[in-house]
Formats: structure tokens, C-alpha cells, sequence
């Protein structure tokens, strides 16, 4: 809300700067996010008299003026507004006056020859008006030439822009703020007296409030003969100060008690609600719509109505959203004569609901959502009344009241002096540090309005005043408040006097290892929004509300956010993306939503920098090199995974596919990318993928045995090893014939390693030819060729008898 | 064959020999110095050869002659060999020498995300004041994510944050908070817990707003937790992520906490808004069965791209999730 400092100090007395004030302010929880200090605007224009105006001798659209500023001579001004004539009071920028809103700085010119010595000012020129058609002339009863124009222009003023938080509804105006400066300085108060004026009710007006829930009171109050008009000079400046555009005199006083009380109101044409209700007799209801209806509000919008929103009707005809905009049908306008002013509390669920069918948000439904004041309605209407009165004459005549507010609206609070130790703690008192004194917390209580009664030894009843019955309900509530306004920064800085154990998650601190060993292997962290553009699968959620269509499901997987990345560096020249991400996923499993954590990772390209050993040449990563990346980081972290070959996934190449299997469970795959999706991608050979459920992996590396490793003795006697090479068919895996070694080998073959792979010529047709050598050792004596030979029998028996391979050594 | 012919034969033999060692330029060639000197059939043996001749008294005079002629061949042999051997290596390391400027071959390891390592880096810190991690889901019913956090339907504290509402009726979670409630059902009391996770809100993206985003969240419940110890905590941390500078606490509003207070740290002369926090509010506490006359605590919540972006200067949320190289290889 913008509070205009010219404004508020007539409601309390502060002497303090508007950046300590703004300071203050903010640190008290209102936070200043601007200052805007008008005087800077018009820093050096003064009001001057235009006694000579002349064409220029040589620009048409110019003229030559001599103007009076109530100095020694007059000044020569080249002017080029079209509105410039002799014998009118106008606002000078003299030479040196800096104009902010336009960026200005007068300094003596020539124009087309002729010297110029200050700037005839525009509105726009100062800040005042987005565009002027001319220079802005005064209508002064008393001129004094020369004279600061600033306040002539009101720009005498600052206006502080400033939130209040979300549970006061009494600091969204000025009254409020002015308490809340009066609490948190001691300045006096000076609250505008409102005069009551007994007004009869009327039989020409009457209520149906259907819903007493959703508008606990409404007061229509009639007057007539109003005659509506612009208003005056001061009215508008504070209207304009605070943001908004005067209209008319009564609908500016309507906004105006806004602004200063925070109460909503709303003028009605009594003679238009009469023409819409189709009688002179008038009966103002608040419902809720029925699906169907319909309302032209203020802003010119034909509204659908829905159950939910909340209606002002006459005669059970739609007239007005409540407590958020009018109806324009029965708006008043430059004709209206009579009026029905409506004061009124709407509830602010039901405000909030409503406005939400409408999708608005008005100053006043702001207001009425976070609860408008119950106890200063009739003032906020009085104040109306009586300005109204004032400014567009009428006479109020009549009025209806519905009221269902408790008669008394004032609440008792206990306060215990040793719970707000209790939760609050200690505070600095000079050298020595304490309980905030009793003194201070009667004092701040007190400033706020509240009333303190002592009930008994360190126990305090607190009476709340109405305009803070919405934010102070509760013990921990009055806490805050004492807190609040001792000041955050007076409390000590302590730690719990109780410490405890802290330590990292298993969960958490695993995560950390897996990050370090794929960050070892090569593959740099990557993280990716988890929402993305739908896709066609029946397993992705959708989110109910999207914001935008690219981001309105969930992620299913990790991959193609890694594929993107890859493809958006790669057009950027930024080489290879070799990355992983963890992260967590979603599916639909049924009707149920899920979601879980997983880790993928896209490398390929040639990740070597240096490239000056190999003539500059790139030499892309291989298959087997990719997968000795995910094998080193699954060799640092201690766990063995199978390979099995996998053609189901159809990004992925068939027959360059893996799945991986952790002890007989599935924990993902790892191939290369489709050559159709590389080429559609416009992507390099070798890219390589891989994706894995992380919790399947957390739980093996997370195995104590993995964790802290066993010792194993390690023979100190020499090794025999045996070479075998044979023509194996190409369907038998290296795996499989891997593993049937190892079990013919018994005890004594300590490993199996494969070091030729050879097909084509001289290799018969659905063949290739293969090479493994095999190592012998005992942990307890040297091995005889006696016994290895046995061995080694056993194992080529094995291949020959199993795989039929043909043995070619 | 006299005894003087004979020393005269040794004595030239010493003298060739000291020459021609003092001209050999190569192993090999000094190699065949020893050898056709001191082999089997080399020179010095032929000379001893005539030796039989001798009257047997004159023998051992010649044979202590031959051995000083030997060790003397012998010893200018091994001196010629170490200095050759010498300048071999000496010629190899000159041969060797490579411009140590040129680049090195790498093989380069993975970087940290600014994210990753800065969440890595304020977990730790609470680690050391005696918290431990947890966690929660990021699809969230509203009763974790609102209700029981002192925040029920039509609140106008919800319009503080937009939220995703999920095809089931439940919802993307807008804070870590969630994780409090849960971790306050499961738990009794004396908490200490640190929660970061990914949390989503219906935002508008920009370069300071994300839909997808991190918290950090930590909550602290025991008996006799003070306002002060509050602040206490988030001096030491502030203090152990930003260094020795300005902290305020600045009065604010949360559904969850009261007192609540936002927290500003002067970094570069300005004041920059970075974390929320408060004391635990008592619905908060009544809602998971916690007496608030029992127990007080206090949370606070930040957002870890803040941090980073504020730790690193970047300028732009959305350089975050972009996976640029270019900007990846600067962590």
C-alpha cells in the first residue's frame, strides 16, 4: 500500500525522516520496498508569470517567452508548448534544476538562435501525468512569484510503498499504519473526528441478507440531491498519492475512506438500482449467484456468474459483485442525483472464494479477505456521509441496517509474564542481559492499544482492541507483538543449551558417495526442471493447473532432459556433455500417483583435452570405454553388476543395449543411442546412455560388507597362468563362458581374462574367435605344472562339452 | 725373452692402454679396449706368456709387475666407464627434454553443481550443530503441505504460494516444510532435523523465479528453545556461509511460526533478504500431538538457489537448470 507521508503525519504526530521512518517501518515487519520521494521531482521549479510571449523568429511551433519568477529582471524562455500565452501562472525550471522523471538538466541553450534560460514545465515534465498536451498553468488566488512550486504541484510529499504482512487486515490503511507509527514511536494520534448523523430508517429501502454467514452486517444509507462533480484539489492529490484515479466526487470519497479506515464502500445511483429492480421501492439483498446469471461490472466486463460468488441484488435483480466490484448498470455517473451508499462486512472466505470464480483481486476484496475491521463500520459510513455532505451536497434521508455482529466485540487475553520468557528468552540490558522488564512489556502493550490488567502474580489480562481482534487471538499472538516491537535485533544471540547428535542420513551421506564416483568416472553434475511437456504415456501425471503447456507434467524418467542437454551443447560448440543427474521421477501406477529417485547419466564425444598428442584429432569413446566409465564408478563403490543384452527400449540401440542386473534385480540399462533418434537429433555416433533406479543402488552400496570392506589374504606363492583361444558360436557371450570357467577352474583358478576378440577371415561363418588367459595360485604352497594342467583339462573340457567351441590351443 | 724385455713390454702395454682408454668414446669401444687388454687372449696375457721363459726367480718380480699393469688398465677402465656412462645418460636427458609448457592429457573429472555443493555445504554446517538429515515426498497432500501447518483452506497466507495441484486432488509440494509435520509424527521430541528438497510454485519464470526450486528447512524441538536460540543458529550459520558480516532480523509473518522474522545479511554494502523463519507455531505443535506447554522449537526455511546465486554471483536462476558447459566447468 502507498502511504503518503503528508497524509499520515495528520494522523500522527512523527518528526523522524521517511528513510528512519521506512527503516523502522520495515524492521517492525511492514517492509518499505520504495520510497518515493517526491520533492525530488521538482527540485528547483518555482512559480512564474508569463508577461511577454512572442513567435520565434525562425521555428514556427516555438515561442519566446518572458517570464517573471520575481527576480530582478525576467527570465528568457524558448517554449514550445502550444498552450503558452502572456498572463498565465505556470510552473520554471530554473537553470540547474534537475527533473528525475524525465531525466533533465536545465542548463542555459540556444534554440534556433535564440537563448533560452529555464524550461516551462508540463505535468508530465515533473512527474505528475504520463503525457501532457501543454505547460501546466495554475489557477492561484494569491500568486507569489518565485515562490518553491512543489507544494502548488503537490510535491511536497513521500510516499512510502509498503507490504503489510498477511495477517493484518488493519494496517491496509492509513489509520492503521498511523497506530502502528504512534506504537513505534510514541507520536500522539490524531484519528479524524467523525460526527454521527442520526439518520431514520426508511421504507423505501430494505435488506434480505440470505446469507448472514457471508455478510454479518450491511448498512444502506440513501441521500439525495447529491450533485456530482470533480473534486477538490486535495482529495485527488491524496487519491493520486496512494495510486488512484480520481473519478468524481463521490466515488473519490468512497475511495478515500478506504484508504484512510480500510473499509469498503460503495456508492450506488438510487434511481438506476430503481429502474433494474423495476420499482421505486427497493430491496438490497446478498446471495449467492445460481449458475447462469449474469453481471456487467465497472470495468466493462460481461461476467459469467457461479455458485460460489457472492451478489449484492435489488429486488433479487444482480447489481453488484459484493465486496469486490459494482455493477456498472447502476454505477454513478455525472447525472446522479440520489444515491444508496452501501457499508457493509463481508465475510472473508466467502470473499475470497467469490472473487477467485471472477478471478479479480479489487482494493476492496483485498481488504474484505483478510477481514475488515467489525468494529469501526459505522465510522468508516459516517466519515463517508459527512464528506459526502460535504463535497456533492445531498442530504441523507434514510437507511437499513442488518446487523447479526456480536455485541461486544472486545477480547480477553492471558498473558503469563513467564511464557514470554519462557519463548522468547533473554534480552540485552545495557552490560548485563535479562527478561524484557515488565515496564517495557506494559509499555508496548499500552502504545498498541491494548488494555493491561494484572490478574495475578505474573499473569496478565489483556484486552485486545477491535481493530486487532482479527490478528490477536491467542497468547502466543500478544508474544509476537511484545517481541515485535522491542525490537528482533535487542534479543541475545544464544545456541540451545542442549546439543544433540548430528550426522548425515544413510541415505543422504550414500548419495554423496554415488555423486563422488560418478564425478570421478568423468560425468558432471546436471540438474533439470522436473516438470516438462507431456508426452504420450499413460504412466505421466499431468498436473491439474498448469502454468505453461511446456512445463504441465511430471518427468517419468531422467533421460531425454540429458538427451536435450546434450543436443543443446553440442549446437552451442560446447562439445560432449558427459553428465549425470539424480533426481526424482513420477508414474501413474493404476490410479495411484508415484514417484521415486533416480540416477542417469549421457556421455560420449571425446572427453580428452590435449588433444595435441593425437594431431588434433578426436578419438570418440568407444562403446566398451563408455561402459568402462559406469564400470569404474560401479568398481569405487564396490558393487558388481551383470549385463545382460536388452532391445526393448527403442531410443536405444539394439543391439548395443544392456540391461543391468544387481544380484538378480533389475537396476536399469545402459546402451547406445538409436542411430534414427542421433540422426532426427543431429547428434555424433557415440553417444552413449544410461538410467537406474537409485534406490536399488543405495541399498547395495549402502551393504555394510560394501561399506567396510573385508581383508582378504592374498597368496604370497607364485601364479601359472594358461592361455586358451578358441572359436566360439557368436550367441555364447563372454559372460556366459566367463562364468562356466570360473566353476570348472575350482579353487585354484584365481581369474579369467579375456583378451582377444577377433571375427572375419579365417573364422568360420556365425563364429569369432576368442582368447582368455587363465591364472592359477594356491594361498598355500606353488602349484606343480601337474596340478594346473588337471585344471586347465577341466575348464577346456567344460567349453568343448557346454558351448562346443573348437579349441585352437 | 728377457726380464727387462718383459718389462719393457709391460711398460709400453700400460702406457698404449692409458692412451687409447683415455680416447675410447663409447661403452662398446672401451668394451673391446678390456678385452683385447685384459680378455683372456688379450695383450696382457700374450705378455705373460713369454713368461715361462724366465728364470723362476725373476718370476714373481715380473708377476707383481703384471698385476700393476692390470689393476692400473683395470682401474682407467672403470673410471673411462663411469664417465661414459655418464654423459650416456647425459646425452639421453638432453635427448628427453620436452617443452613442459605443452598441455597435459586429461581426463576430466566430473563437476559439483552450484546447487548440489552449496546444499552439500549447508547440510554440513547444520550436521555440526547437531542436526540430521531427512527427507519426504514431493507429491504432498495439503494436510503436510497446509493444514497442519497452521494454514487451512482460504487462508489468504495461500496466496503466498501458488501451487500445483496434482490430478488425485493432492499437490506439488511449495516448501519443504511438509517434511516438519511428517517428521514430527514419526519422532518424539528433542528434534533436530535439516530438510532440503525440491519444492514447485505456480510462478511466473524469470530471472529470479522458478517453478521448480530447492529449500532448505530445519526445525528444532525440545524442551526450553528460546526465541534467542534462534537467532543464535542462524547467526552461526549465516556467519559460516557469508563470513563475519551485518545480520538483521527483520519482524515478519508466517502461518507456521510466531514470532517470525525474515533474515537480511549485508553482502556487497546492501541488505539482501535471505531466509524466513520463527517460532514454531503452537497449532503447529498441537497438530502432531506436541503439548506447546511442553515443548517450544523454532524452523527456518531458505531457498538454495538463492544462496548460490548470491555465493557465486549468478545472475540468472535460469543458468541453473541449463547444463551449459560453458557455465558447469566454472564450479
Amino acid at each position: 500500500m502507498r502511504i503518503s507521508l503528508n497524509w499520515l503525519r495528520e494522523l500522527v504526530d512523527v518528526e523522524m525522516s521517511p528513510e528512519a521512518l521506512a527503516h523502522l517501518l520495515t524492521m517492525a515487519g511492514f517492509e518499505v520496498e520504495d520510497i518515493e520521494d517526491r520533492r525530488t521531482w521538482a527540485d528547483g521549479v518555482v512559480l512564474g508569470k508569463i508577461i511577454d510571449r512572442q513567435p520565434h523568429p525562425d521555428a514556427n511551433k516555438l515561442s519566446v517567452c518572458q517570464v517573471d519568477i520575481g527576480a530582478e529582471s525576467p527570465l528568457n524562455i524558448v517554449c514550445g508548448a502550444p498552450n503558452a500565452r502572456s498572463d498565465i501562472y505556470v510552473p520554471v525550471a530554473t537553470v540547474g534544476t534537475y527533473l528525475p522523471q524525465i531525466d533533465l538538466k536545465i542548463k542555459p541553450a540556444k534554440l534556433r538562435g535564440v537563448p533560452s534560460v529555464g524550461m516551462i514545465c508540463s505535468l508530465a515534465e515533473v512527474g505528475l501525468a504520463k503525457e501532457s498536451e501543454g505547460i501546466h498553468i495554475f489557477e492561484l488566488e494569491n500568486p507569489q512569484l518565485g515562490s518553491d512550486a512543489r507544494p502548488l504541484l503537490g510535491l511536497d510529499d513521500v510516499v512510502l510503498d509498503l507490504t503489510a504482512t498477511a495477517n493484518r487486515a488493519d494496517a491496509l490503511s492509513l489509520v492503521g499504519v498511523a497506530r502502528e507509527v504512534a506504537a513505534l514511536t510514541g507520536g500522539e494520534l490524531h484519528l479524524p473526528e467523525v460526527k454521527a448523523v442520526a439518520i431514520a430508517n426508511t421504507a423505501t429501502l430494505d435488506l434480505k441478507i440470505a446469507d448472514p454467514v457471508a455478510c454479518p452486517t450491511y448498512i444502506g444509507t440513501v441521500i439525495e440531491g447529491v450533485k456530482i462533480a470533480p473534486s477538490p484539489q486535495w482529495l485527488q492529490r491524496r487519491l493520486q498519492s496512494a495510486g488512484v484515479r480520481p473519478i468524481n466526487n463521490v466515488v473519490d470519497v468512497t475511495n478515500y475512506v478506504l484508504l484512510e479506515w480500510g473499509q469498503p464502500l460503495h456508492a450506488f445511483d438510487r434511481d438506476r438500482l430503481q429502474q433494474v429492480a423495476g420499482s421505486a421501492d427497493l430491496t438490497l439483498g446478498v446471495r449467492l449467484a445460481t449458475e447462469g446469471e449474469t453481471l456487467k461490472t465497472l470495468d466493462g466486463q460481461e461476467r459469467q456468474l457461479q455458485a460460489q460468488t457472492l451478489l449484492i441484488t435489488a429486488n433479487d435483480k444482480p447489481i453488484a459483485l459484493g465486496g469486490v466490484m459494482g455493477g456498472e448498470e447502476t454505477e454513478v455517473y455525472e447525472g446522479t442525483q440520489n444515491l444508496v451508499l452501501e457499508a457493509a462486512l463481508f465475510d472473508p472466505v466467502a470473499i475470497r472464494r467469490s472473487a477467485r470464480t471472477q478471478s479479480l483481486r479489487t482494493e476492496s476484496s483485498a481488504r474484505y479477505e483478510r477481514g475488515v475491521n467489525f468494529a469501526e463500520l459505522e465510522t468508516a459510513a459516517a466519515r463517508a456521509i459527512a464528506l459526502i455532505v460535504e463535497l456533492a451536497g445531498g442530504t441523507p434521508t434514510g437507511r437499513a441496517v442488518a446487523d447479526t455482529r456480536p455485541s461486544d466485540l472486545s477480547k480477553l487475553i492471558k498473558l503469563r509474564l513467564d511464557r514470554v520468557a519462557e519463548v522468547l528468552g533473554q534480552v540485552k540490558l545495557g552490560d548485563t542481559v535479562g527478561e524484557i522488564p515488565e515496564a517495557d512489556i506494559q509499555r508496548i502493550l499500552v502504545d498498541l492499544g491494548f488494555e493491561v490488567v494484572p490478574a495475578s502474580a505474573r499473569v496478565w489480562t489483556v484486552k485486545v482492541p477491535p481493530y486487532r481482534a482479527r490478528d490477536i487471538e491467542r497468547e502466543i499472538d500478544l508474544i509476537e507483538e511484545i517481541a515485535r516491537l522491542y525490537g528482533y535485533d535487542r534479543f541475545c544471540d544464544t545456541l540451545p543449551k542442549q546439543s544433540s547428535y548430528g550426522y548425515l542420513s544413510a541415505e543422504t551421506a550414500l548419495n554423496r558417495q554415488v555423486r563422488a564416483a560418478f564425478r570421478a568416472a568423468g560425468l558432471t553434475e546436471l540438474l533439470h526442471y522436473s516438470l516438462v511437456k507431456p508426452i504420450e504415456d499413460d504412466r505421466q501425471i499431468r498436473l491439474a493447473n498448469p502454468l505453461f503447456a511446456e512445463y504441465s507434467a511430471l518427468r517419468t524418467e531422467i533421460l531425454p532432459g540429458l538427451i536435450e542437454a546434450f543436443q543443446y551443447n553440442y549446437q552451442q560448440g560446447n562439445g560432449a556433455l558427459n553428465g549425470f543427474e539424480v533426481g526424482r521421477i513420477f508414474w501413474k501406477d493404476g490410479e495411484t500417483l508415484k514417484e521415486g529417485d533416480a540416477i542417469a547419466g549421457i556421455l560420449g564425444g571425446d572427453p580428452v583435452r590435449g588433444r595435441w598428442t593425437t594431431s588434433g584429432k578426436a578419438q570418440p569413446m568407444s562403446w566398451f570405454e563408455a561402459k568402462g566409465v559406469l564400470e569404474s564408478a560401479f568398481d569405487r563403490l564396490g558393487i558388481a553388476v551383470e549385463y545382460r543384452s536388452d532391445s526393448s527400449d527403442d531410443r536405444l540401440h539394439p543391439g548395443r543395449t544392456a540391461s543391468l542386473w544387481l544380484r538378480g534385480r533389475k537396476l536399469g540399462y545402459f546402451g547406445q543411442l538409436h542411430p534414427q533418434l542421433r540422426q532426427e537429433k543431429d547428434l555424433p555416433d557415440e553417444v552413449y546412455a544410461f538410467e537406474f533406479g537409485l534406490d536399488l543402488l543405495l541399498e547395495a552400496v549402502g551393504q555394510p560388507s560394501t561399506l567396510i570392506p573385508r581383508f582378504q589374504p592374498f597368496s604370497t606363492y607364485p601364479a601359472s597362468d594358461r592361455d586358451i583361444a578358441f572359436f566360439a558360436p557368436i550367441s555364447v557371450s563372454v559372460a556366459e563362458l566367463s562364468k562356466a570357467m570360473v566353476k570348472a577352474g575350482g579353487k585354484l583358478l584365481e581369474s579369467v581374462e579375456v583378451f582377444d576378440e577377433y571375427r572375419g577371415k579365417n573364422v568360420p561363418e556365425g563364429q569369432r574367435s576368442l582368447a582368455f588367459r587363465l591364472l592359477y595360485r594356491s594361498g598355500d604352497r606353488t602349484l606343480t605344472d601337474k596340478e594346473v594342467d588337471e585344471a586347465h583339462q577341466k575348464v577346456r573340457d567344460t567349453l568343448v562339452k557346454k558351448f562346443e567351441v573348437n579349441l585352437r590351443s | 725373452m728377457t726380464l727387462s724385455d718383459i718389462e719393457a713390454q709391460l711398460a709400453d702395454l700400460r702406457e698404449d692402454a692409458q692412451t687409447a682408454i683415455a680416447s675410447a668414446d663409447s661403452l662398446d669401444g672401451l668394451e673391446q679396449l678390456r678385452v683385447s687388454y685384459l680378455g683372456k687372449k688379450g695383450q696382457l696375457s700374450k705378455i705373460l706368456g713369454g713368461m715361462g721363459k724366465l728364470d723362476p726367480s725373476d718370476r714373481p718380480r715380473i708377476g707383481a709387475s703384471a698385476n700393476e699393469v692390470k689393476e692400473s688398465i683395470q682401474s682407467a677402465l672403470d673410471d673411462k666407464r663411469t664417465q661414459l656412462q655418464a654423459a650416456q645418460i647425459q646425452a639421453r636427458l638432453v635427448a628427453e627434454t620436452l617443452d613442459v609448457t605443452l598441455p597435459g592429457v586429461v581426463r576430466p573429472q566430473g563437476r559439483q553443481h552450484p546447487l548440489n555443493s552449496t546444499l552439500d555445504r549447508m547440510v554440513d554446517i547444520f550436521v555440526g550443530l547437531g542436526y540430521t538429515v531427512a527427507t519426504g515426498p514431493e507429491m504432498e497432500t495439503d494436510y503436510y503441505n497446509f493444514e497442519a501447518l497452521n494454514t487451512p483452506p482460504d487462508h489468504p497466507a495461500r496466496d503466498m504460494q501458488d501451487t500445483f495441484y496434482l490430478p488425485d486432488g493432492n499437490l506439488l509440494r511449495t516448501h519443504t516444510s511438509s517434511v516438519q509435520i511428517r517428521y514430527m509424527e514419526q519422532h518424539d521430541p528433542p528434534i533436530r532435523i535439516v530438510a532440503p528438497g525440491r519444492c514447485y510454485r505456480r510462478d511466473t519464470v524469470d530471472a529470479t523465479h522458478s517453478a521448480t526450486f530447492h529449500q532448505l528447512e530445519i526445525l528444532a524441538i525440545d524442551k526450553g528453545l528460546t526465541f534467542t536460540d534462534l537467532k543464535g543458529t542462524i547467526k552461526e550459520f549465516l556467519r559460516q556461509i557469508f563470513g563475519e558480516t551485518d545480520i538483521r532480523f527483520r519482524a515478519s509473518y508466517f502461518p507456521f511460526t510466531e514470532p517470525s522474522a525474515e533474515v537480511d545479511v549485508r553482502w556487497k554494502g546492501k541488505w539482501l533478504e535471505v531466509m524466513g523463519c520463527g517460532m514454531v507455531d503452537p497449532n503447529v505443535l498441537k497438530a502432531v500431538g506436541y503439548d506447546p506447554e511442553v515443548y517450544t522449537g523454532f524452523a527456518a526455511g531458505l531457498g538454495i538457489e538463492r544462496f548460490a546465486m548470491i555465493l557465486h554471483q549468478i545472475d540468472d536462476i535460469r543458468r541453473v537448470y541449463a547444463s551449459d558447459l560453458r557455465f558447469l566447468r566454472q564450479f
